[in-house]
């Protein structure tokens, strides 16, 4: 293993640490709703490489009918955190902004931990798919239409 | 029956031969399994094939996506030619259009098309029964569709988008009239 | 991403006491029973529309969206597990995995069903937002319902479409999967091994069925989110898009997981292999970009539509049949054509499969062609041409590969000839009447349609009766073949 596949989890994980707590850094502010999916998303890709990691890392039995239940949970989990109802709720207190932010690590991690425990590579997979349902939120979900 | 006629001809003759080039093409293949002969013979016949067919359908999709972009029905794409004498609001509604009863014939309009509840669609039948065009009704939505109906008579309107359990009877006349003079001008905004 | 090998791969499954070849045919019992059901419900509809029976408008609706919801996801189940049949041993896949997504998408439709059944659900399968919200005359429960139901097939497809991702990546990767080594020989293997046909056609499957499972669920949260909360906001122009992208897409893929069953049957059937080449690789790859771009091509006439979109759906449109058109179909007839082919019930329904492909394509495009589409958009030329690739199509190669997995080595005997035929005579008559309904500008989804749409209703519904009848006889045939084949193939199952 070369120096860099050691420590990127490092890296990922400071990554994920700068965004979920980057409301208290900014303050109470509501980026526009396409951007705000987008950082969502980046969040549940980023903790979902480290779920991956640590679960390659720490190689057990696979397929756990229960890992696979949890999947989907979370995955579905993974869109509910995405009601902008419950963003603009928060977005006027950084800290539970930031806690919302968690929310969505804490999701991805899991959700590419208990993938890649499920089975070797579904980690990779749930992560992509948590990546397009953020990007296909971000094309309208929560929107009213413009004439409204 | 309604008589096929316009864009349905030319649609129906197109299947039709195409299908027909198909079925035929298919036939040939099916009834040649009666006289086998090795893959290594006749494969490389058949790629030499594959390559002149795939060039000739490339060749014929981008003719028929360049004919296609010069006639789409779009505001967009009508540009300055299409200039509307007449500007008419379509408002549907769970089961019926509100909209003007009798409007002029040979004369560009822009119909404005929303929708006060659910998706519906202004299909406009001509006298004869023939579906001449069609423009989608979105709540919150405004579709701007230019039209002009070619011949005076009884016309008919009719919703074209599942939207409800009246979807069936959602449909009213509408009266085309010769205008006076064709070239005088009309009132806007209707 | 290399964190280290994980050494040898330790499964579950086998203590759950399902043979693969078990499920197969189970999943099969379950799929051709519902398109018994669902056919039935069918022509009923038909002998509503001909004036033969009666039925009120709510339950004629009721009854569309059961058709249409019910038969998409049977045929998705279909198409998927005869397409894992091939699959399994090249890829290990698990038969749990496949036990849990059938159960999953069998669930949905149970509870869609309950939704449709006792609540009257009726707007469609397609439920264009705000319909199932709005002047209804079904209970708000049976909406939460069927979106429930919805989910779960979503869910069950995901299940399917994961695992069968991350068992490609396993064993080839994502762009060995697309047999992309044969264009580029940086990626080849040390053991010069290349993804067969069946393969590939799996991993375009694969990445475009996750990606519509994606906006499935996208969907369906946010027409939950405003079932829960009516204050959530909804864009129609946004949720159209989303739901013929989740609807046409996944409907687009059956074609596309029968596709890879004919890469693997035909084989069997002409004595001929089938090798992978550089030109699987390119035109698999065009499908894998383009199929999900076709969607636009549902929204002609939302005017308010981004041009770009409109252009772009109809460019991915056209550019999505060539792999079909040149590549697939036409390898399909090279490989048959003088070859030492056995005419079984399983190679003639193939080869009746990928006519019903082109018919229906080519009927599709029309339709997809913008200054056309604005005489053909809902009318009954619609479902004349999704009939006919996925009843005349996708069907075909189903009933095809249930015979071939039933066993059929013993020529086609006469009754069974018989019930060939009348299928065969039924499907074409009543595709006819769509397509005359169609040009007729007769439009679609109407419980009572303006003239002649009730003559043509009504001669369809005979057809259909034909159609049903050959079906029945037929699948009575292949399930006895299969009952008799089943016993000797027990031993050497695993």
């Amino acid at each position: 293993m070369t120096a860099i596949e050691r420590r990127w989890p490092i890296l990922v994980g400071l990554a994920v640490a700068l965004i979920v707590f980057d409301p208290l850094l900014t303050g109470p502010v509501s980026p526009p709703l396409l951007v705000h999916h987008i950082e969502h998303s980046l969040i549940l890709l980023l903790a979902g490489l480290l779920g991956i990691a640590y679960a390659r890392s720490h190689p057990r039995r696979y397929g756990d009918p229960t890992a696979l239940l949890g999947v989907i949970l979370l995955a579905s989990l993974s869109v509910l955190l995405m009601l902008p109802d419950i963003y603009s709720g928060v977005d006027a207190y950084p800290i539970l902004h930031a806690l919302l932010h968690l929310g969505f690590a804490l999701t991805g991690y899991f959700g590419g931990y208990l993938a890649e425990r499920y089975s070797p590579r579904a980690g990779t997979v749930w992560t992509m798919l948590v990546v397009m349902m953020g990007v296909i939120t971000a094309s309208g979900f929560g929107s009213p239409p413009p004439h409204l | 029956m309604v008589p096929i006629v316009g864009k349905q001809l030319v649609i129906l003759a197109l299947w039709l031969a195409l299908s027909t080039i198909v079925v035929v093409v298919f036939a040939w293949v099916v009834s040649s399994t009666r006289r086998p002969a090795p893959q290594g013979e006749v494969q490389p016949g058949g790629y030499r094939l594959r390559r002149l067919w795939g060039w000739f359908y490339g060749t014929l999709l981008v003719a028929a996506f360049l004919v296609t972009l010069w006639t789409v029905p779009y505001a967009w794409a009508q540009g300055s030619s299409a200039k509307p004498a007449l500007v008419v609001h379509v408002y549907a509604h769970q089961f019926a259009f509100t909209m003007p009863q009798k409007l002029p014939a040979q004369t560009p309009i822009e119909f404005l098309v929303t929708s006060l509840d659910v998706n519906h669609d202004m299909g406009i039948y001509s006298p004869q029964g023939v579906l001449l065009g069609q423009v989608q009704a979105m709540p919150d939505y405004t579709n701007v569709f230019f039209f002009t109906f070619p011949a005076p008579g009884r016309y008919i309107i009719r919703c074209l988008e599942l939207c409800g359990a009246g979807h069936s009877y959602m449909f009213q006349p509408l009266q085309v009239y010769q205008p006076a003079s064709a070239a005088a001008p009309l009132a806007r905004g209707v | 991403m290399a964190l280290g090998n994980q050494g040898p791969v330790e499964l579950y499954g086998a203590e759950m006491g399902v043979t693969p070849r078990w499920m197969v045919a189970l999943s099969l019992c379950i799929g051709f029973g519902l398109i018994f059901f669902l056919g039935m419900v069918g022509g009923v509809m038909k002998a509503a529309q001909g004036d033969i029976v009666h039925l009120s408008a709510a339950t004629f609706y009721a009854l569309l969206t059961l058709h249409g919801a019910g038969m998409i996801a049977t045929v998705v189940v279909l198409t998927a597990v005869a397409h894992w049949h091939f699959l399994r041993r090249l890829l290990n896949l698990r038969v749990e995995v496949l036990v849990f997504s059938v159960l999953a998408i069998v669930w949905g439709l149970l509870a869609a069903a309950a939704a449709i059944l006792v609540g009257g659900f009726g707007p469609g399968w397609t439920f264009l937002y705000p319909l199932p919200f709005i002047g209804n005359t079904w209970p708000v429960w049976s909406t939460g319902l069927f979106f429930f139901g919805v989910l779960f097939v979503g869910i069950g497809f995901a299940i399917f479409c994961i695992d069968l991702l991350a068992s490609i990546i396993r064993e080839y990767g994502i762009l060995n999967g697309l047999a992309l080594d044969t264009i580029f020989p940086g990626l080849r293997r040390a053991d010069g091994k290349v993804a067969p046909p069946t393969v590939i056609a799996a991993t375009m499957v694969a990445i475009d069925g996750l990606l519509t499972a994606a906006a499935g669920t996208v969907l369906v949260i946010a027409l939950l989110a405003h079932w829960a909360m009516p204050a959530f906001p909804v864009d129609p122009l946004w949720i159209k898009n989303l739901t013929y992208f989740f609807g046409h897409t996944i409907a687009n893929l059956t074609i596309y997981l029968s596709a890879g069953v004919i890469y693997a049957v035909l084989p069997h059937y002409t004595g001929r292999p089938w090798h992978t080449n550089k030109i699987y690789a390119i035109s698999w790859t065009t499908s894998l970009l383009f199929v999900p771009w076709a969607w636009p091509h549902h929204l002609y006439m939302d005017f308010v539509q981004a041009p770009w979109l409109q252009i772009f759906g109809e460019a991915s449109t056209y550019i999505a049949t060539i792999p079909a058109a040149v590549v697939t179909i036409f390898g399909a007839l090279l490989l048959v054509y003088r070859s030492d082919m056995r005419w079984r019930i399983g190679s003639t329904f193939f080869m009746a499969g990928l006519l019903g492909w082109l018919v229906g394509g080519v009927a599709a495009m029309i339709d997809a062609t913008i200054p056309f589409n604005d005489v053909l958009h809902n009318t009954l030329w619609v479902p004349a041409h999704f009939h006919t690739y996925l009843l005349g199509g996708v069907f075909l190669f189903v009933i095809g590969f249930a015979s071939y997995f039933a066993g059929d080595d013993a020529p086609t005997p006469p009754w069974a000839k018989v019930f060939e035929w009348l299928f065969f005579i039924g499907m074409i008559g009543f595709l006819a009447m769509f397509y005359a309904g169609g040009i007729e500008g007769v439009p679609r989804r109407e419980a009572v349609q303006p003239a002649p749409g009730p003559l043509l209703a009504m001669i369809g519904t005979v057809f259909a009766g034909v159609l049903l009848v050959g079906m029945t006889g037929l699948l009575i045939e292949i399930f006895r073949r299969g009952r008799r084949n089943g016993a000797s193939r027990e031993s050497d199952a695993t």
